[in-house]
């Protein structure tokens, strides 16, 4: 038995190594790209051969070892037993995670076909995702706080090269420059929390420190390094004030990075800021919490808005992304909310409704990100939400596994989606019996979550409809499309993906019971609080499954009488829907509703909160101008020319008490009385 | 029905016409749902105090929920726009302000205050909400009536703040605050009717066009 | 097993009760009114019909009636009648009611999309702006409840005892309540003053237009999806009103039936009375539809706000004290 570690160490070990040894191939790929210049023309064609052998090999290589590191993964997850750590920090908590990254990077992994040629930007896009994804693997095994932080940092470097690559599209430069600032803002936290590591454990410095030595900081101490470890773990996070980044990139950027940056980088960061909370142990209540809830309200609360409004179907999947890590941190800032209280049944019921969640997002979104991109290289165009239409006639495989993925982030029962969010409803919900202050930011909680989930349904109604129902809004390019899904990759992992989304919507219980671990890994104490636990949830799991078998079979009983009412009726499935006369095959705009007009009321409720600028078509003498329409432009919070600009913003403040606004006299003064008042009476209170 | 259930029923009332006034666009009801408000303050201090004389209730009732909505909708008829056309707060958002405001408020009142108000932190929050929602309608509203109204609201939640603390109010200090808002009312109408003679429309807005004159 | 029939009871009357509707308004209108059994011959019709559909449209137009349907017939499994525990009942099950409410909903928005008409489209458009309104109320509603049970299941909340409209101290409150669920209905089932379900103009529909392009059996399942979603929730809001100690108090005095002597005939004065809560709460939805005119389209979001204001009032009334 002393056996095991060692073998569950090191297996995982080689083929890591596997994998760094296919990114070599994939670096010597590029590098020859490099220095593909110097030669002449007839060696080139040579070593662009030699070069595309190598890239095909790495290739294989690398998704070799991730499928071996697949199984290896779950056979140790599996066969640990519950609590111990192996070699290099490998206990459940990083197995977990490390499973999020291989899944999703086997996903994304580009066709291991020969290509017939290959661009400077398929190589540099490969090597780099290679290297993301081993210092990602590497980072969720590190054992030693500094160990942790550089290959974190060496992670952000080489996500900003991922997005430097197709610099030449300018959408994709600003969305570096917000990278580059969010990236090295989150950095600077991170190093000033390093410091203070050191310094209040009075180490030696670049010795390694282990996670365990966390916990004998002093506690004010580590209320600070731990707000400092959030903001630099959230800047990669897809928070609300730093997601910028994300929101401008996704469109621009190939689906496989997407893919990494949402799945992928985010989780582990999310997982990384876990650790480091679990390693210090801190005890009592905290205004961390009370910090991260404020945050994780505003990512929902934006997200869900800003979701609404997109009209790029990237960038609607990049709010989306915003939303749910929002959801993610919500149901963490739960649990330290249980925690300052001591009320350890709800903090393992959050923390295991945090990590399904966890699971489903990364499953769900890699799924719909990869279909997402897929059509857009298929398509070779962006895919504008108003512009497209009846895709599901062309492409019928790709919109039923595009259904699937939106019907899961929706919340649909029988996905994973469902059981996500109401596991996330319940905690809240029993957030409600912590007593006074907690009362009302549980309600706050529960509020955000409904909005969350109905945006959510609005908006991927939306970009389905528009994009996939329907009849074509504009002509496609290629006439003749064929739908390539590269279905030796996509097939087999698209397959586990699917798997996955089913087996936790209709069968959550052996899940739950399996992510049960990684909370005992994580906090050894709770193993009484987690079989009270069951036995709680566990007759409500078993009955949610029965009751979909009852819904299956209602189902098919409706499906086989219908059957039976149509069997000697020819149906017509000719006609054509009544367009006015107009019919849709002409060039004419065929009548149907666009996505925006389909939230408008939606989003005009919401007016006040979303920085909307719409233009109205231009008029030409007494006509409109032809060629100009309505347009509704929302822009982010953030992307106010005026915010961006410092001057404005330090001088703006002054300028509002030196001179009277334009308009509203009367109300002005009352509002400044009113201010004077409230002032007044704050003060009186104090003292 | 107790004496108490009445209380709390006209506490709610009390607030429900707080929050209907956040959300109305007509100045009609807006007007009518004011007078309400005045009958139901009116009846709950009658509730509150000790020595109960029934002719000042009656002259309350009948100054709030008779004379003034009258002059109000007098002056409504020279008016030319009959509705809140586009408030610097809208509509949705003024509710839902109020909602919010009044968890704060309830939760403020129950939790920090409880030792100097003892049973009565509902009352409170109820005054303390109307005097805000007066506040508010004068300065989130663009029309100068729904500023009147907002002052008569506002006015309303003072009478039921005072009427909470003092358990005798004395006659004359009574008679002196339904005087003083007889006369605001008037002179209120009266410049109303002027506004409305100047621009045809009663925008206060648009007072911010008038000139200074230096000679003459 | 008693929840089970008396459930395929209910579910069989629902077309009644529909009709229930039109003779009340036919009253107010000085006419003789629909046929009682109108809605079962039209259904019947429509289920030997052949049906017609688009070329534009994909599975998902086919399936959603199928999915509509078996949705409102599964949710009759979770639902308290008449004090009967129901068929399925687990903690947090309030959560699947409203997770296949809201699948049934998607599905229906995405097969009005499907045909490519911008008129079901059109309802689409408002339909899913409302309900998102109607759903916060729904779930503040649920907040008020969950701090009276502590137990997130429609049996708890209908049958325990502990939601008691009758007692001293949460009438008021549970009365208002009452008024915003009833709001809700209203709004979620596209009655008037929402929607009127006899207008066939574009410029009033909201729900009927969804279904526009449905013919033959598809037509019959939607229609009868529909029906069975107003049951649904007026069955919910009979629940609230119904009470168990009023029901005994009225059998004891009003028939001197006792609940150990005669145990048969007081279940079934004890069904009769429920379903006549339900077909008063039909009654009051065609009073109010003999009435009212229908709303202003954009009026509608601040009647969602009047019934959460209803709700918010009726929680910080129940918790003055707390």
């Amino acid at each position: 038995m002393m056996f095991m570690p060692f073998v569950f160490a090191t297996l995982p070990l080689l083929e890591v190594l596997l994998f760094a040894f296919g990114s070599l191939f994939l670096l010597s790929a590029l590098l020859f790209d490099l220095g593909l210049s110097r030669h002449s023309r007839f060696k080139q064609i040579l070593i662009k051969r030699r070069i595309i052998t190598l890239y095909s090999i790495g290739n294989r290589l690398n998704l070799l070892s991730l499928a071996c590191l697949l199984v290896t993964i779950l056979i140790c997850f599996f066969a640990l037993p519950v609590g111990v750590t192996a070699g290099i920090a490998f206990d459940h908590f990083s197995l977990f995670f490390i499973f999020i990254v291989v899944v999703t990077s086997l996903v994304s992994h580009p066709s291991v076909r020969m290509p017939l040629d290959l661009g400077r930007a398929t190589l540099l896009n490969a090597f780099f995702s290679a290297l993301l994804t081993l210092l990602l693997l590497l980072v969720l095994a590190a054992n030693s706080v500094l160990l942790a932080l550089i290959l974190w940092e060496m992670a952000t470097f080489c996500g900003l090269l991922l997005l430097a690559i197709h610099y030449q599209k300018k959408s994709l430069r600003k969305a570096l420059l917000a990278y580059a600032i969010v990236a090295e803002m989150g950095t600077l936290f991170l190093v000033v929390a390093l410091g203070m590591i050191y310094i209040y454990s009075n180490a030696a410095p670049l010795t390694p420190i282990s996670f365990s030595r966390l916990a004998t900081l002093p506690a004010t101490i580590k209320e600070v390094v731990l707000l400092l470890l959030f903001f630099g773990f959230a800047a990669k996070s897809d928070l609300f004030p730093f997601h910028l980044w994300a929101v401008r990139s996704y469109p621009a950027i190939m689906p496989r990075t997407a893919t990494l940056f949402s799945s992928a980088t985010a989780k582990v960061a999310f997982a990384l800021t876990l650790r480091f909370y679990f390693s210090m142990e801190i005890t009592q209540s905290s205004y961390v919490g009370v910090i991260i809830f404020v945050l994780a309200i505003l990512s929902i609360v934006l997200g869900s808005l800003y979701t609404i409004s997109q009209k790029n179907l990237h960038r609607m999947l990049a709010y989306s992304t915003v939303e749910n890590m929002g959801i993610l941190y919500l149901g963490f800032a739960l649990f330290i909310f249980a925690s300052s209280l001591g009320h350890q049944l709800l903090m393992v019921f959050a923390i295991l409704a945090t990590f399904f969640f966890v699971l489903h997002h990364a499953l769900s979104k890699a799924l719909a990100l990869q279909i997402a991109g897929t059509l857009a290289e298929t398509l070779k165009r962006p895919l504008r939400i108003d512009e497209l239409g009846g895709i599901a006639k062309i492409f019928p495989w790709m919109s039923r596994l595009m259904l699937i993925a939106f019907l899961s982030l929706m919340g649909a029962p029988f996905f994973s989606g469902f059981i996500a969010e109401a596991l996330l409803l319940m905690v809240a919900f029993k957030s409600m019996l912590l007593g006074a202050p907690y009362i009302l930011l549980a309600i706050i909680a529960i509020f955000a979550l409904v909005v969350a989930n109905l945006a959510s349904i609005a908006s991927f109604t939306k970009a389905y409809t528009a994009i996939f129902q329907g009849v074509q809004k504009t002509v496609y390019r290629s006439s003749s499309i064929k739908e390539k899904l590269y279905w030796r990759r996509f097939t087999l992992y698209g397959l586990l993906l699917l798997l996955g989304i089913f087996a936790m919507g209709i069968f959550p219980w052996p899940i739950i019971l399996e992510l049960q671990k990684i909370v005992i890994a994580l906090y050894p104490q709770s193993r009484i609080m987690l079989s009270n636990l069951n036995m709680e949830i566990a007759v409500p799991m078993m009955l949610f499954s029965l009751s979909l078998t009852l819904f299956f079979l209602l189902f098919l009983l409706l499906k086989v009488s219908l059957w039976w009412l149509l069997r000697d009726k020819t149906i017509r499935r000719d006609a054509i829907t009544w367009d006015c006369g107009m019919h849709f095959t002409s060039e004419a705009r065929p009548l149907q509703y666009t996505g925006t007009s389909y939230l408008m009321s939606m989003i005009t409720f919401f007016r006040p909160l979303l920085f909307s600028k719409s233009i109205s078509p231009r008029i030409v003498e007494i006509f409109p101008d032809k060629k100009s329409f309505y347009r509704l432009q929302i822009a982010d919070f953030l992307k106010q020319p005026r915010l961006q600009n410092l001057s404005y913003l330090l001088i703006r403040p002054l300028k509002i008490f030196h001179e009277i606004p334009r308009q509203g006299h009367i109300q002005w003064s009352i509002f400044s009385l009113v201010l004077a008042l409230i002032v007044t009476i704050i003060c009186f209170v104090r003292s | 029905m107790s004496l108490y259930d009445a209380y709390i029923g006209l506490l709610s009332l009390i607030l429900l016409t707080c929050l209907a006034s956040l959300s109305m666009q007509r100045l009609r009801p807006l007007i009518k749902t004011v007078a309400l408000q005045g009958i139901a303050v009116t009846m709950t201090t009658l509730l509150y105090q000790q020595n109960v004389h029934f002719l000042l209730p009656f002259i309350m009732i009948i100054v709030k929920g008779v004379l003034i909505p009258m002059l109000l909708l007098y002056t409504l008829k020279k008016v030319s726009i009959k509705s809140e056309g586009k408030p610097i707060v809208g509509f949705h958002a003024s509710v839902l302000l109020g909602i919010l405001f009044l968890f704060m408020v309830i939760h403020y009142s129950h939790d920090k205050l409880s030792k100097l108000l003892a049973d009565q932190s509902f009352s409170f929050s109820v005054a303390v909400v109307t005097i805000a929602c007066g506040l508010f309608l004068m300065m989130a509203r663009r029309k100068a009536l729904t500023q009147v109204v907002g002052y008569l609201i506002m006015d309303n939640g003072i009478y039921l703040m005072g009427a909470l603390f003092l358990k005798n109010i004395p006659f004359v200090l009574e008679f002196a605050i339904l005087l003083d808002l007889l006369v605001a009312v008037m002179v209120m109408g009266i410049i109303l009717h002027k506004i409305n003679e100047t621009f045809n429309s009663i925008d206060t807005t648009s007072l911010a066009t008038l000139k200074d004159r230096w000679h003459e | 097993m008693k929840h089970l029939f008396f459930a395929l009871i209910m579910i069989a009357f629902a077309p009644l009760l529909m009709s229930l509707i039109a003779r009340v308004k036919a009253i107010f209108a000085g006419k003789v009114g629909l046929p009682w059994f109108f809605y079962y011959h039209t259904l019947l019709k429509l289920l030997q019909k052949t049906p017609v559909i688009s070329m534009h449209t994909t599975a998902i137009f086919t399936t959603a009636p199928l999915i509509n349907l078996a949705v409102m017939l599964f949710l009759f499994a979770f639902l308290p009648l008449a004090n009967y525990r129901p068929l399925l009942s687990f903690y947090g099950d309030i959560f699947v009611v409203i997770a296949f409410l809201a699948l049934a909903r998607i599905f229906s928005l995405l097969a009005a999309f499907d045909t490519a008409s911008s008129f079901s489209a059109m309802g689409a458009a408002r339909d899913v702006f409302y309900s998102m309104l109607a759903e916060i109320v729904l779930f503040t509603i649920f907040i008020i409840f969950f701090r009276l049970t502590n137990d997130l299941s429609l049996a708890t909340f209908a049958i325990e005892g502990k939601i008691e409209l009758f007692a001293r101290s949460t009438f008021f409150p549970l009365l208002l309540v009452a008024v915003s669920f009833f709001m809700l209905l209203l709004q979620e089932n596209a009655r008037v003053p929402i929607d009127d379900p006899n207008t066939h103009l574009e410029l009033t529909m909201i729900d009927e237009v969804k279904i526009l392009d449905y013919s033959g059996p598809y037509l019959a399942f939607m229609q009868l999806s529909l029906f069975l979603k107003l049951l649904f929730y007026s069955c919910f809001l009979a629940n609230l009103l119904f009470s168990q100690s009023l029901v005994t108090q009225l059998c004891t005095i009003a028939l001197s039936l006792d609940s150990n002597s005669y145990p048969l005939l007081y279940a079934f004065f004890k069904n009769l009375i429920f379903i006549a809560l339900v077909s008063a709460i039909y009654i009051a939805i065609a009073v109010i539809e003999s009435s009212m005119a229908r709303l202003a389209l954009k009026k509608i979001p601040k009647y969602s706000l009047s019934a959460l204001v209803l709700a918010v009032l009726a929680a910080i009334l129940m918790w003055r004290n707390v």
